[in-house]
């Protein structure tokens, strides 16, 4: 008979959050999270949240999975609660890596959405000097990792889920209340002839069962294996008509009477293109030549796969020396051979050599799914999408010639502060964000040269929101000939309410609590002409003499 | 700067106000020359705003309505306008306020029209192809029938799209144009187009009534565009007007605005952008501002008068004559006596009675007259006490010399109608409880049995309608609706509307979310809201919920929370108030559909209505009425003493019952109207009604108001003879003496204050008014406290009794009870009660076939009903009908096993009379059973005869499998010999989806011998029955735990009532499952719970500590066990819990996850 393991991991989704964030703090990226919060997955069930999964702590304080999160926030009352919502696809590709680290202990590994492994381990005990052995080292390991496990050995990979999640005995909350568990012992190791015995006490929930198949079966009576198997075999043919067919299977699957088989994971091969040389050249045309190849070699394959490269890696095995590699980097996922090409063939100019270049080897070292783009119907919409990838392609080039640090994307930010309507941000971190083109930012008139900060000024000029005649700037005198305005752009007083801190001390004064929100400041902005024609952009801070130059028209 | 003076045109400002008529010169002073800034400081400027948002263009406009009119006041506008987005929902409000301030109000609306008119449904083009701007226009009328039209032109765009939009054309605005004034509000961008624009418009208005508007709001380049502008309009000749598209009254509530901006578009205020305004400019702004900015344009400014004065009709004498054209007699010039008054105010709209209530040849008054002596005839066969026809003589005078008959008829009308139908309805009230009302037959309530004064609710100085609400049975008000829609029209009938506005939470939920809070921390403000007070941070509860109350985020929440509190939202429909009138209604309001299907609703709500003396019929839905009707037509002849007449009726009811009155007085009030809560309970055994005027003061002063107001005590006290009282003198004796010194009613505090402190009538209404909106402006209730105190004090009270008062009237300002309300109440008390003491079965049957209503859930009303001796029978397939019935007999004993000899029929009818009947519970208690299904099952039972297997019942019947498992679930297949385990075990192998080929052969197929299913404990059993059916008359639960229960000592509900086994004070422990957790307003955060078990319902009075303490346990089980101790008062027996604990931990209890308890908080 063969021979089944099953691994259930009672907290994967918290554990899994649990360990990002100790790899998050070992890198000081995550200075928010603290180890001593209790953590909540939320889940979102008829539009309200409710809890997903819980911690050790939270569980301790009372939290059960589906209750809201209101009411689980109110039970962890001591200390921190942190609230984060689910992410099923994470999770499922985390179990995926697990089912492949899996494969050291059997050859057939497969992930058991959403918290568990199956795998088939006849033959692989004698490796590990028997089950009980397998068993602990994998429950080691796991909790090496952080996560919480429960292994169970059965003939059955059915019989292993059961024991895996509801224990050998029967109990209306299987962990508190199993042997395994209270013995702190995470594992089990069932053979044929205790089949029957150790599950005919559990609920019948432990065959893999529907909701609805269990609900219906409680309702007429039959709520343990044992009491299904009663049924079945005074009257098997009555139930497939009541329950379904899937019933009897999972109770023949379990009992080992129905063969059963899992899909194991598979290793992905990188996507890694070589060739060795008959001897070391040091022609570079010979070198372009198989480069080139193995590039037209590289994008099949990732054609194939539908992924385009982010970072492409260049390896020169050179004899007696270090490899040369030229990392190539791009913005946007491609797998475009020419682009890549003409970014990959300037570099390799300017590559030592050494002796000679004995091996060619091309690997995508970062790849990303490459989403087929529609062509637009329209004109207007192609004309734009052509221009964007012509500009992030002009930006691969350029950083891959001087530097990905030093190619700049302007982004247009939607606000009416002047000197906030734009970000500059790296083009490697841009992410394949198509840059604003300098129409889109700003449909207003707006100077050409701004500057950053505004620099004071001394100015004489009317009351009110009169323009200025005379300006002082750095050391100029500026006799304004023409001006235009004013143009009133009031501060952001959501970021003013920052300042609402340092009128605290008004604030006691006046005895009022009310922060003053309407009163975030104003500048006025005039468009000034000088003696020289030139024009420039100078703004009073409202209801004060204090002047401002902000810019000028190039 | 180029100026055309055009003395002709200008508007005489004196028209406008005494403030500005004392500068005669300065028109013509600044007109003579181009004008400068530095001249016009010194001028006395005239200025009226034309484009004014408020915040009835719900999201956009950031002030009151009411607010611009105080502040256009403040800064010396003669008039203001407002012209919200197709809506006047936030005229009367302006009205009020305008008058209030003393300026004009220009009554206008804004519209966007489009070129072609959307039908609904259509697919919107794709963004490129999206068609043109639509049209922006101010309109204001300058007469009634033009505002007339302006309405109906906005019900015309209203109808043709869903409910709180508006989709208007072009043509619609031509349509309607007649006598309505335009302001054009030009797009970004001047072109061809809008040139085209123009020129059309100026077709349908000419210059003399076009107007193109210019703002100047510090934009990029206001000169350019306002020269632009100007060179358009004289292009097209037509004059410029200044605005200031003003958004709100005074530049501090520009966050607020870019918060609604914000919460329009679902987006942060981080990430708002550009879609908030560059600045705050968008405010009232006095003239000499508005001068400054327009210094170059003063025409402009002049045209905002003219146009004013125009809409208000007080310039008419020096309106333009230039542009007159001979050929347009549509727009009069020149009015003669025939032509409408010129100018609009909200004041000329007179509203008309509809007349078809009155048969052709007879007047109101006639008519009123003949249907009251005809109605008391019938009233009082045995001749019409003197009492009675003197009031009634009284009332019809009064009536006539108000003009009130057609309303009278009306209500007469339509309850007439319902009566016809065989609904069941009474009408409370102000003018209710009127010898006239009982004789039209709209109430019940028996002048003779209480004395109500009627002039108290029509009053001769308060020129308003009288206000009656009639209920009707809940289930059935839909056809009085839509009898009231037929009889009327709906362009003459329609629902009034209630503005629903921003309360604590969804200010926190949408001011947060705009801020930028995470969902989570919006939900933890928003609860720690529950306790804020308008006008100060909590800061202790911020703090709890774990934020810095000195965070600036979290305070400007706070700050703008409070400045959105009261903002209206939406219009929703009101529950029921009816507006009729005799032309159409679409003339005086706009209507709207309403998210209802068949619903149509005005724009106005009540305070709306009552405010222009409109007249308003509220038709509600009243649960109790429902189940006394049904109650009504369970009770048989032969269960009636020969001395009650049948049908029974609510004013045949036995008046006086000494019977119902015992039964009151022991609080065995479970199912009863108004007194059945844990409030009410606790109150009868100590106020001890004996009469009909004790349960109108029980209805009364169980409230949060007098509760509040601390009335009950002292009145307790009073009338148990424990305190003395007097009175200051006769006249507040006359007042207070029917409720021993104590102001308990609406009524007595109104009149109190007109005869302690000198209050007119008016103003002792506007003191109710006061009371009624004390949340919405706190401060005017405060003011009329003055007053009170002080005229009191000046006719010689004692400062204490006048303090005393004012704290008394302000307890009702939350929750205070007209007398007129609680007397129709109280007779839907005294008959529950009747119905409950002489026929439980039938009483208990019509309540749970009424479900939901009232307090307690079908089990506790079967709980109740079974103590009261009737027999409960379970729900059967082969017996029940969807609602609960009544049957009489023996119940035929259960059978077991499938084939069973038929059931003997049903005992004939020869039984004693008396012998009480039983109640069967309907399918209707079966969960999730539709009724459709239900009444199949019914029907054919009717006709075969009960059935012997699930499979012939499932043919006959035709209803689906899962209906058939809902009802197994119920256990429901008893009398097939079936219980819920082996009935749901058959009912599995049937198939909806038959295939007729195999049908006999799979139903022949009949298992060879019967399968053994495991048996279930009756543990089981039971939680699945309150699963299914949220009762079980098997067992109770805790009855199976009373071992384990007696193990550690706790005892059964029932000791608790026996003095000598639980005197006060005793340390006890009870268990039992929660029906009721309650957390009243007024009890300071004590939680009250009523625990039951298999004897009887214990009442926890659990303290905020402790509920804290024990959360989980106290605020999740379905079970508790209580330790606490004894509290006795009187009859009424509370524990006074001092530890509490799930069930399930005390004693490892196996859950009851069925049964749910029903929490009030």
């Amino acid at each position: 008979m063969p021979r089944a393991l099953a691994v259930y991991l009672p907290r994967w989704p918290v554990e899994l959050v649990r360990r990002r964030e100790i790899r998050e703090r070992a890198e000081g990226s995550s200075p928010a999270a603290s180890p001593d919060d209790a953590l909540l997955i939320a889940r979102t069930e008829h539009q309200r949240p409710v809890v997903g999964a819980c911690c050790e702590r939270a569980l301790r304080a009372g939290v059960r999975c589906g209750m809201t999160i209101a009411d689980a926030r109110a039970l962890v009352r001591s200390g921190g609660v942190r609230i984060l919502d689910e992410d099923p696809r994470r999770d499922a590709g985390a179990l995926e890596s697990l089912a492949r680290w899996g494969v050291r202990f059997s050859p057939i590994v497969a992930p058991d959405p959403p918290d568990g492994l199956l795998m088939n381990v006849t033959g692989c005990a004698r490796i590990f000097r028997g089950e009980n052995r397998l068993a602990r080292k994998l429950c080691g390991a796991l909790a090496r990792f952080g996560f919480t496990a429960r292994v169970a050995i059965a003939p059955t990979y059915g019989a292993a889920w059961a024991v895996a999640r509801f224990g050998v005995a029967r109990a209306s909350c299987p962990w508190a209340a199993s042997p395994v568990a209270r013995a702190s012992c995470p594992w089990a190791v069932l053979e044929s002839s205790h089949l029957p015995g150790a599950l005919d006490p559990l609920p019948v929930r432990a065959l893999r069962l529907d909701d609805d198949t269990v609900h219906a079966l409680d309702e007429v009576g039959i709520a343990t294996i044992g009491e299904l198997r009663a049924v079945a075999s005074a009257g098997r043919r009555t139930l497939p008509s009541r329950f379904g067919s899937g019933l009897l299977l999972r109770l023949d699957q379990a009992l080992g009477a129905a063969i059963e088989t899992i899909q194991p994971v598979r290793e992905r091969e990188p996507l890694r293109v070589e060739r060795v040389l008959d001897g070391p050249t040091t022609d570079l045309e010979t070198l372009s030549i198989v480069a080139r190849g193995l590039l037209d070699a590289l994008h099949a394959a990732l054609e194939r796969r539908g992924c385009g490269v982010r970072r492409l890696d260049a390896v020169f095995e050179r004899p007696r020396l270090e490899p040369v590699v030229l990392a190539v980097c791009v913005g946007a996922p491609t797998r475009d051979v020419r682009h890549l090409w003409s970014l990959l063939r300037p570099r390799m100019e300017r590559m030592n050599l050494g002796d000679g270049v004995e091996g060619v080897e091309l690997h995508a070292a970062r790849i990303a799914r490459l989403r087929d783009e529609q062509t637009s119907r329209w004109v207007e919409e192609a004309r734009r999408a052509d221009e964007a990838r012509e500009i992030g392609r002009l930006c691969d080039t350029l950083a891959n010639r001087i530097g990905s640090e030093r190619v700049l994307l302007a982004r247009a930010i939607d606000t009416h502060i002047p000197e906030r309507a734009w970000e500059l941000e790296e083009h490697a971190a841009s992410g394949g964000n198509k840059p604003a083109p300098a129409a889109a930012l700003h449909d207003v008139e707006r100077p050409t040269l701004l500057l950053d900060p505004p620099e004071s000024i001394l100015t004489i000029a009317g009351a009110g929101d009169a323009p200025p005649w005379r300006i002082t700037w750095r050391g100029q005198e500026i006799t304004v000939t023409r001006s235009i305005g004013p143009e009133r752009i009031a501060e952001a007083w959501w970021d003013v309410a920052g300042a609402l801190g340092d009128r605290s001390a008004s604030r006691d004064e006046a005895g009022s609590p009310r922060p003053d929100l309407g009163g975030a400041a104003s500048r006025d902005y005039f468009r000034v002409q000088d003696q020289h024609g030139r024009w420039l952009w100078a703004f009073r801070k409202t209801g004060t003499n204090r002047w401002f130059m902000h810019g000028l028209w190039a | 700067m180029p100026e055309h003076p055009d003395p002709g045109k200008r508007a005489h400002p004196a028209k406008l106000g005494a403030r500005v008529s004392r500068h005669p010169g300065v028109e013509g002073d600044a007109s003579a020359t181009p004008l400068t800034p530095r001249r016009l400081e010194t001028s006395t400027p005239s200025y009226v705003e034309l484009q004014v948002t408020t915040n009835f263009t719900f999201l956009r406009g950031g002030s009151h309505p009411e607010e611009f009119a105080q502040q256009a006041a403040a800064l010396g506008h003669p008039a203001v306008a407002i012209t919200d987005l197709h809506t006047m929902a936030g005229v009367v409000r302006a009205h009020v306020g305008a008058k209030d301030a003393g300026i004009g109000l220009v009554v206008g609306c804004r519209a966007l029209a489009e070129e072609v008119p959307r039908e609904s449904g259509s697919a919107s083009f794709p963004g490129h192809l999206a068609t043109s701007a639509p049209w922006h226009l101010l309109l204001y009328p300058t007469n009634r029938p033009a505002y007339g039209r302006l309405c109906r032109m906005l019900t015309v765009g209203k109808r043709r799209a869903a409910k709180a939009e508006c989709r208007l054309a072009i043509r619609d605005v031509e349509e309607y144009s007649q006598d309505l004034l335009a302001i054009v509000i030009p797009p970004e961008a001047i072109d061809d187009a809008f040139r085209a624009r123009l020129a059309r418009l100026r077709e349908v208005f000419d210059d003399d009534r076009l107007s193109l508007g210019a703002s100047c709001t510090y934009g990029e380049d206001d000169e350019e565009r306002l020269a632009a502008l100007d060179a358009l309009a004289r292009e097209a000749g037509i004059p410029l007007v200044a605005t200031n598209d003003v958004h709100y009254h005074i530049p501090e509530r520009r966050a607020l605005q870019d918060v609604l901006t914000c919460i329009r578009h679902g987006c942060t205020i981080h990430e708002a952008g550009r879609r908030l305004h560059a600045n705050a400019e968008r405010h009232l702004k006095s003239a000499a501002e508005m001068e400054r900015l327009f210094w170059r344009y003063p025409a402009a400014l002049r045209r905002t008068v003219e146009i004013a004065a125009r809409a208000l009709g007080e310039g008419i004498k020096v309106s333009r004559c230039r542009g007159v054209k001979g050929d347009a007699p549509s727009t009069p010039r020149h009015p003669d006596t025939s032509a409408p008054l010129p100018g609009f105010s909200l004041d000329q709209l007179r509203y008309e009675y509809p007349d078809e209530v009155v048969p052709a040849g007879s007047t109101p008054a006639e008519h009123l007259r003949d249907l009251t002596w005809k109605g008391a005839a019938d009233r009082y066969p045995a001749g019409i006490p003197d009492k009675v026809r003197a009031q009634i003589e009284h009332e019809l005078v009064l009536i006539g010399e108000l003009n009130y008959e057609p309303y009278f008829l009306t209500v007469h009308d339509i309850v007439v109608h319902a009566r016809s139908l065989g609904i069941l309805c009474q009408g409370r009230g102000a003018a209710a409880n009127s010898a006239v009302c009982y004789c039209l037959g709209v109430t019940s309530v028996d002048p003779a049995r209480i004395d109500l004064l009627f002039e108290r609710f029509i009053s001769r100085e308060r020129n308003e309608p009288p206000d009656i609400d009639i209920d009707f049975e809940h289930e059935r008000r839909e056809e009085v609706i839509q009898y009231i829609y037929g009889k009327y029209g709906r362009d003459r009938a329609a629902l009034t509307a209630e503005v629903i506005s921003y309360r604590g939470r969804s200010a926190v939920r949408d001011v947060g979310k705009a801020m930028g809070l995470s969902l989570d921390a919006v939900d933890r403000l928003a609860k720690c809201l529950d306790w804020w007070h308008m006008g100060e941070v909590p800061e202790a509860q911020v703090r709890e919920a774990g934020f810095n109350p000195d965070d600036p985020t979290i305070r400007a929440v706070v700050t703008l929370c409070e400045e959105l509190i009261g903002f209206p939202r939406h219009l929703s429909q009101h529950v029921g108030g009816f507006v009729m009138t005799r032309g159409p209604l679409c003339e005086t309001v706009p209507i709207e559909n309403a998210a209802m299907e068949d619903r149509t609703v005005i724009e106005w709500d009540k305070d709306d209505i009552d405010a222009l003396g409109i007249l308003k019929v509220d038709v509600l839905g009243l649960g109790m009425l429902t189940a006394i009707g049904r109650c009504f037509r369970l009770v048989t002849p032969r269960h009636l003493d020969t001395s009650t007449p049948f049908p029974l009726q609510l004013h045949t009811i036995p008046p006086e019952d000494p019977r119902v009155y015992d039964m009151i007085c022991r609080a065995d009030t479970v199912g009863v109207f108004q007194i059945e809560s844990r409030a009410q309970m606790s109150m009868l055994p100590r106020l001890r009604p004996r009469c009909f005027y004790d349960l109108v003061i029980e209805v009364a002063i169980v409230r949060p108001g007098p509760i509040q107001g601390n009335m009950v005590h002292p009145y307790l006290r009073r009338r148990n003879g424990e305190e003395p009282f007097s009175y200051p003198n006769k006249e507040v004796e006359k007042v207070l003496s029917k409720t021993l010194g104590v102001p308990l009613f609406q009524e007595q505090a109104m009149s109190l204050a007109i005869v302690a402190a000198g209050f007119t009538a008016g103003e002792a209404d506007q003191l109710r008014r006061a009371m009624a909106a004390w949340k919405r402006k706190g401060d005017l209730i405060f003011r009329f406290g003055k007053r009170l105190i002080a005229g009191m004090l000046e006719r010689g009270y004692p400062r204490e009794f006048a303090e005393n008062c004012f704290e008394q009237i302000k307890g009702f300002s939350e929750y205070g009870f007209p007398e007129s309300h609680a007397a129709s109440f109280a007779l839907l008390v005294y008959v529950s009660s009747w119905l409950k003491c002489h026929h439980p079965a039938a009483f208990t049957a019509a309540i749970i076939n009424s479900q939901p209503m009232g307090f307690y859930a079908p089990a506790q009303l079967v709980r109740d009903a079974k103590e009261h001796g009737v027999e409960v029978r379970p729900i059967d397939v082969n017996r029940s009908a969807w609602d609960c019935t009544l049957e009489e007999g023996v119940e035929v004993s259960r059978r077991h096993g499938v084939e069973g000899p038929e059931p003997p029929p049903l005992p004939p009818r020869h039984l004693d009379a008396l012998t009480p009947p039983s109640l069967r519970l309907g399918m209707r208690l079966a969960a999730g059973l539709r009724q459709d299904a239900a009444d199949a099952i019914a029907a054919a039972v009717n006709k075969h005869g009960p059935f012997k297997t699930v499979e012939r019942l499932w043919r006959a019947s035709g209803v689906g499998v899962g209906s058939l498992r809902k009802l197994a679930a119920a256990d429901a297949f008893h009398s097939m010999g079936l219980d819920r385990q082996h009935a749901l075990w058959q009912i599995r192998r049937l198939r909806d989806e038959r295939l007729p080929l195999f049908e006999t052969v799979a139903m022949d197929e009949e298992e060879s011998g019967t399968v053994a299913l495991p048996t279930i404990p009756l543990a089981r059993t039971i939680r699945h029955d309150y699963q299914a059916t949220g009762m079980s008359l098997k067992a109770h639960p805790l009855s199976l735990e009373r071992p384990r229960l007696d193990a550690i000592r706790v005892r059964a509900n029932a000791t608790l009532r026996d003095e000598r086994l639980s005197p006060n004070g005793l340390h006890v422990a009870v268990a039992g499952l929660v029906l009721v957790r309650q957390r009243p307003g007024t009890a300071s955060g004590i939680v009250f719970m009523t625990i039951e078990d298999e004897t009887g319902v214990a009442n926890l009075v659990v303290f905020p500590q402790i509920f804290e303490k024990f959360r989980t346990a106290a605020r999740h089980s379905v079970a508790v066990v209580a330790w606490g101790r004894v509290e006795r008062q009187g009859e009424v027996v509370h524990v006074k819990v001092h530890r509490i604990a799930n069930l399930r931990d005390a004693i490892a209890f196996t859950t009851i996850e069925g049964s749910k308890s029903r929490n009030f908080h």
